[in-house]
């Protein structure tokens, strides 16, 4: 019933980590083909994340420019104390919250509504999961999508929100409780 | 939700850390602290399989993609119009010649060599097999066994010693990287001039090892200038 984690999750993690960190040292030298390279995989992890949060594409893209542009501007200054992921996605994180609460005069700060009404027709599992995660309080909702969607450890989601590993475990415990209620489903059919 | 009881701090000390079992992140102190109660816990190992079941429903929801070509683009333009407005601050950074743009991809895998490495250890190491540390880890740029036959020194910078640091410093030196840095964060430089005399090397040497940030310098023994 319990399973060990696999070993070969780690070897992947660490090619793609050298990878990454030899694209910010291309770009500290404003290397901008590097600089195509590194947006082209962070554009894609970003979006995913960030549609979680928002479903106004227009907030999404000026997040996303404003983190890379961030990125070749202090691509010099990074000292690979952590993983490049871990830093970009601490600045687009930051990034996110400031725009997200400024919109949220507009919108919900957790609108995480999907993004067109054709989305609903794809599937069933997919609706029941988008609106209990759409529940979430924004922090919750954030360590959640950090920890399942982007595959952070617990230490690198507290350097990402800036907080407490402990804050970042009770955020995610009480995601897991909500989502519990809302989700009776996810523990299987002996749960009440 | 009578799974979770607050009195057993095993079982709650093993709960909270289920998500990262579940992602296969955790860090490998905490899972060897909690595997003894995950083995006899039916509540943490129903949890277990719940968690694993949201990561994967939620890694394989994926949204509508937004096309990134048309953000690049834009952001491009932003760094060309930046470019044309040079800072005051920039231009005091960089009143110095500019690096091959290809040598500081070397310097960012070094900041996270130098991180896991005992800099000492590996030096003693290159010392007894030259052929190891020489050995090209990374290929994608020169190699040693293309290396021109002028004057090479290896180094080594101090860990906290940042990527524009070590860029500073070559420039300064008027040298550049030609190879490293390979596994123990050694890095082969030599003089930016075409034909570098005798003195010019050891003045760069001497540069070297006034820097304080810099841990050890040797010339390369076979490339010493004639
Ligand atoms: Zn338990």
């Amino acid at each position: 019933m319990v399973s060990a984690p696999p070993s070969t999750s780690n070897a992947v993690t660490n090619v793609s980590d050298e990878h990454e960190l030899e694209l910010i040292a291309a770009i500290a030298a404003q290397d901008r083909t590097a600089f195509k390279e590194l947006y082209l995989i962070y554009h894609r992890r970003l979006a995913r994340f960030l549609m979680r949060m928002t479903s106004r594409h227009e907030l999404i893209e000026e997040v996303i420019n404003d983190t890379l542009w961030t990125v070749w501007q202090k691509a010099g200054e990074f000292r690979g104390a952590s993983r490049v992921s871990t830093w970009i996605v601490g600045i687009a994180y930051r990034r996110a919250l400031k725009s997200l609460r400024h919109a949220s005069s507009h919108t919900s700060l957790g609108d995480g509504e999907p993004a067109s009404a054709d989305e609903y027709s794809r599937d069933e599992e997919r609706q029941w999961i988008e609106r209990a995660l759409s529940e979430l309080p924004f922090e919750q909702r954030c360590a959640l999508e950090l920890c399942y969607l982007l595959g952070h450890s617990c230490e690198e989601i507290a350097e990402i929100m800036n907080c407490p590993v402990n804050t970042v475990k009770t955020r995610m415990f009480h995601a897991r409780e909500k989502l519990r209620r809302l989700l009776p489903r996810l523990a299987g059919a002996s749960e009440p | 939700m009578t799974s979770f009881r607050h009195t057993n701090d095993a079982h709650r000390d093993c709960w909270e850390l289920l998500p990262w079992v579940a992602n296969e992140r955790i860090d490998p102190r905490d899972l060897r602290r909690i595997e003894p109660h995950l083995h006899s816990c039916t509540a943490c190992q129903a949890e277990l399989v719940a968690q694993s079941r949201l990561r994967q429903l939620i890694r394989a929801d994926e949204p509508v993609v937004i096309a990134p070509q048309a953000s690049l683009q834009k952001l491009l333009q932003r760094l060309a119009a930046e470019q044309t407005h040079i800072t005051p601050s920039a231009t005091q950074r960089g009143g110095e010649r500019r690096m091959p743009a290809s040598a500081p991809r070397w310097l960012a895998v070094a900041a996270a060599m130098q991180a896991i490495v005992i800099v000492a250890l590996l030096w003693a190491l290159w010392l007894q097999s030259q052929a190891l540390l020489t050995a090209p880890r990374y290929t994608t740029l020169t190699s040693p066994a293309s290396l021109p036959p002028h004057p090479a020194v290896h180094v080594v910078f101090r860990n906290e010693v940042t990527i524009g640091e070590i860029t500073s410093i070559l420039r300064n030196l008027d040298a550049r990287i030609v190879a490293g840095p390979n596994i123990g964060g050694v890095y082969t430089i030599q003089s930016a001039k075409s034909e570098p005399t005798a003195s010019q090397i050891a003045s760069l040497l001497a540069g070297l090892r006034q820097d304080e940030r810099v841990l050890l310098s040797e010339p390369v023994e076979g490339t010493a200038a004639r």
